[in-house]
């Protein structure tokens, strides 16, 4: 059982008698493979051989309503008008105080819009 | 034809060892082989890059779970001999291997321990065998246990009764076994074949080359019913 006798001479002559695999015997064994797949898999679960390879990763997507990167905007404004500001927010539901600022600046481009359209007909 | 895998889910079982002294007796008695390492820490690179490798043992480190099936298709059909040293866990990339297989050497340390181990992937074996059949009748993947790292000088009585109580249950065992050798330790210190390392450095190279011809003979009987089949 040791394996340490010396090895006969043309003990590897059997060696030549394996080829490599035809292309036929090839695909009937993936084609056997294949078919066997959901149960292979299955057989895989139940014996505890999961897959270790680590999952494709695809980009991460933004969450709804992120935006790009910011930069501060300070402003002083009367008392009256920073209140007002603040409930106008309030009252729209916004979180973030910015997006007030980006509907008033719409509203009045509309406005300008509008007036330039109207003095020009 | 043959492709055969040499699997457990047990860590230093001697799996590489044992499929790397495989594939370097093949290919020292002339035989075209490939050897795939699927073992995702690469053991096999470092042998590869060191250049002592023999011309006719093509290496191929590139192997994953995703690509197995493709890399044991395109060295099948090229080379008469494909071995594939798979990773030491009990992972998915050891059942697609599976699949492309003839036959599976599991190579177990000589311990009741890793015995229990070694049991996993004959479980696993059989189970895959049975799924296949029911695609391919009569379908069979034949596999037997190696006994690695056993005392070089003498047999345990652990040893011998692994054996028993291994024949008890119909499972087939090497009569050779890889015994604990300094000079297959040194494969991986030396990166090149046993018959290129220096006696004056390596201690008892004579017998670790006889141990891993015997091992490459005893395959090679076991493949013999293969080429009786169309596999």
């Amino acid at each position: 059982m040791s394996g340490d006798s010396p090895t006969p001479a043309n003990a590897f002559a059997k060696l030549g008698n394996f080829k490599p695999k035809s292309p036929v015997a090839a695909e009937a064994l993936e084609a056997a493979a294949r078919g066997a797949q959901k149960e292979i898999d299955q057989v895989a679960q139940t014996n505890g051989f999961p897959s270790r390879e680590a999952a494709a990763t695809s980009p991460s997507r933004k969450r709804f309503g992120a935006a790009g990167p910011k930069r501060q905007l300070n402003i002083k404004c009367p008392h009256e008008l920073h209140d007002r500001y603040y409930s106008m927010a309030e009252e729209r539901g916004h979180t973030e105080l910015y997006k007030l600022l980006a509907e008033a600046l719409d509203a009045l481009q509309e406005k300008e819009a509008r007036q330039d359209k109207s003095g020009n007909q | 034809m043959p492709t055969v895998a040499v699997a457990s889910p047990k860590g230093g079982a001697g799996k590489t060892t044992s499929a790397l002294s495989l594939a370097l007796q093949l290919a020292k008695q002339g035989a075209q082989v490939a050897l795939l390492d699927a073992d995702p820490n690469q053991p096999l690179a470092a042998f590869l890059e060191a250049g002592h490798c023999p011309e006719n043992l093509h290496i191929v480190v590139d192997v994953n779970e995703n690509n197995i099936a493709a890399r044991i298709r395109e060295t099948a059909t090229q080379y008469p001999f494909v071995l594939i040293d798979l990773e030491g866990t009990a992972a998915k990339i050891v059942v697609n291997a599976l699949q492309y297989a003839d036959f599976v050497i599991i190579p177990m340390r000589g311990s009741y321990l890793d015995a229990k181990e070694a049991g996993k992937a004959i479980s696993l074996i059989t189970d895959q065998e049975q799924a296949m059949q029911r695609h391919v009748p009569g379908y069979k993947l034949p596999f037997s246990v190696l006994l690695t790292c056993t005392p070089s000088a003498y047999n345990t009585r652990i040893t011998s009764g692994l054996r028993g109580d291994l024949a008890g249950l119909g499972v087939d065992v090497f009569d050779v076994e890889m015994k604990e050798r300094d000079a297959f330790k040194a494969l991986f210190k030396y990166n090149c074949p046993l018959e290129q390392m220096n006696p004056a450095e390596v201690p008892g190279l004579d017998g670790a080359i006889a141990n891993a011809e015997a091992l490459a003979l005893e395959v090679l009987d076991k493949l013999q019913p293969l080429l009786e089949s169309d596999r």
